[in-house]
């Protein structure tokens, strides 16, 4: 048995959204539960299943967010960028706006 | 259509959805027992679709003879139905209030019992699609676009049972040996085939199909070294006339039951 990610188009051109997993004895079947599961109602218009095996994985902090201050390397940080957006939104500017 | 045809037709109707209407009763017993949960509602969703053919069929069957859908599927004497008898016997474990609950169920049972009697069907389906009975041919092209999935979930669990583990193996050479005169009775005719055959209504007869589902079915069996029962077996016949075994009288009690309480209910 093998736990497998599923993927969901819920329009044709939509990007693929993950939904969930379903377990599966192999491929075909995880396809059927797949579309018992997830798309029982015709949610959608095409779906992904992936084995979790083949899944990449990283949740290291560290690497996705860095502890150390990055602001200079982006161009939302340089001075004019700030002063602009200031005068725009009247608002201070920050990183996240 | 001619008016000597309308009876056959009806008659072959009704064959089918009662092989369609009783399997899917069967098959929806697996709902709460089946190997894994996913298979579960899987398994359950293959039940519900088996009914809603019958529904469909039922409906054809019941303009040609003016009555209603539910009278045919759920008001006939035990005597008038029609399904082969491979497809009335229980598969699952029975559960007892009591908790003397019935062992003997078995999942390689309900699935040699699908994947041949869905081998077959797919078959049937194939010669109605080109019906001359337009109504009939339009219903049967709506009920093959589900079958095939039935069938790519029926060969799954069919490789996953004969090329798994030797316990899977064991048992399913045992459903197929103790099944195997059954699902030769779904060549059974029903009466008064060679009459739709006259009019285009129907291409072929049933016992016509049976040389096409052996060639399908003996590669299954090869792939894995299962060796092919003997196709000259004697076949449990009696089903397309309405002989049934214990596996119907406990069925019908249970399926009618309710529309026997209150027979006139509306819901």
């Amino acid at each position: 048995m093998h736990v497998y990610e599923v993927f969901r188009q819920e329009a044709e051109g939509e990007s693929m959204r993950h939904v969930g997993n379903v377990d599966a004895p192999d491929d075909e079947l995880a396809l059927q539960y797949a579309r018992e599961v997830y798309s029982r109602r015709g949610e959608a218009t095409r779906l992904w299943v992936v084995p979790r095996a083949a899944i990449v994985e990283i949740v290291d902090p560290d690497f996705l967010r860095p502890p150390l201050d990055h602001g200079y390397r982006m161009g939302e940080a340089y001075r004019v960028t700030v002063m602009k957006r200031r005068q725009i939104t009247g608002k201070e500017a920050s990183r996240d706006a | 259509m001619t008016p000597e045809a309308r009876e056959p037709l009806a008659r072959y109707l009704l064959t089918i959805a009662d092989d369609e209407l009783v399997l899917g009763y069967r098959d929806s017993e697996w709902t709460g027992v089946a190997p894994i949960v996913e298979e579960d509602v899987a398994f359950s969703s293959l039940a519900q679709d088996e009914i809603g053919h019958a529904r469909l069929l039922y409906t054809l069957a019941a303009e040609l003879t003016a009555t209603d859908p539910d009278q045919l599927a759920l008001r006939r004497p035990k005597g008038d139905y029609y399904h082969a008898r491979l497809l009335e016997f229980r598969a699952t474990p029975k559960y007892d209030p009591s908790g003397q609950h019935q062992a003997g169920g078995d999942w390689a049972k309900a699935i040699v019992r699908r994947y041949l009697y869905d081998l077959f069907d797919d078959l049937r389906t194939e010669i109605i699609a080109e019906s001359s009975y337009p109504p009939l041919a339009a219903a049967i092209q709506k009920v093959r676009r589900e079958e095939r999935y039935h069938l790519r979930h029926d060969e799954a669990w069919w490789h996953a049972l004969a090329g798994g583990p030797a316990e899977g193996r064991e048992r399913l050479e045992r459903a197929i040996a103790a099944l195997w005169p059954d699902a030769l009775g779904l060549f059974e005719p029903a009466p008064g085939e060679e009459r739709l055959v006259a009019e285009g209504i129907l291409p072929l007869t049933t016992a016509e199909l049976r040389l096409r589902w052996v060639e399908r079915v003996a590669p299954a069996f090869a792939r894995h070294g299962i060796p092919l029962p003997d196709e000259r077996a004697a076949p449990a016949v009696g089903g397309r006339r309405g002989e049934h075994g214990p596996g119907w009288d406990e069925l019908y009690d249970e399926m009618t039951m309710v529309r026997r309480l209150e027979p006139d209910g509306a819901w």
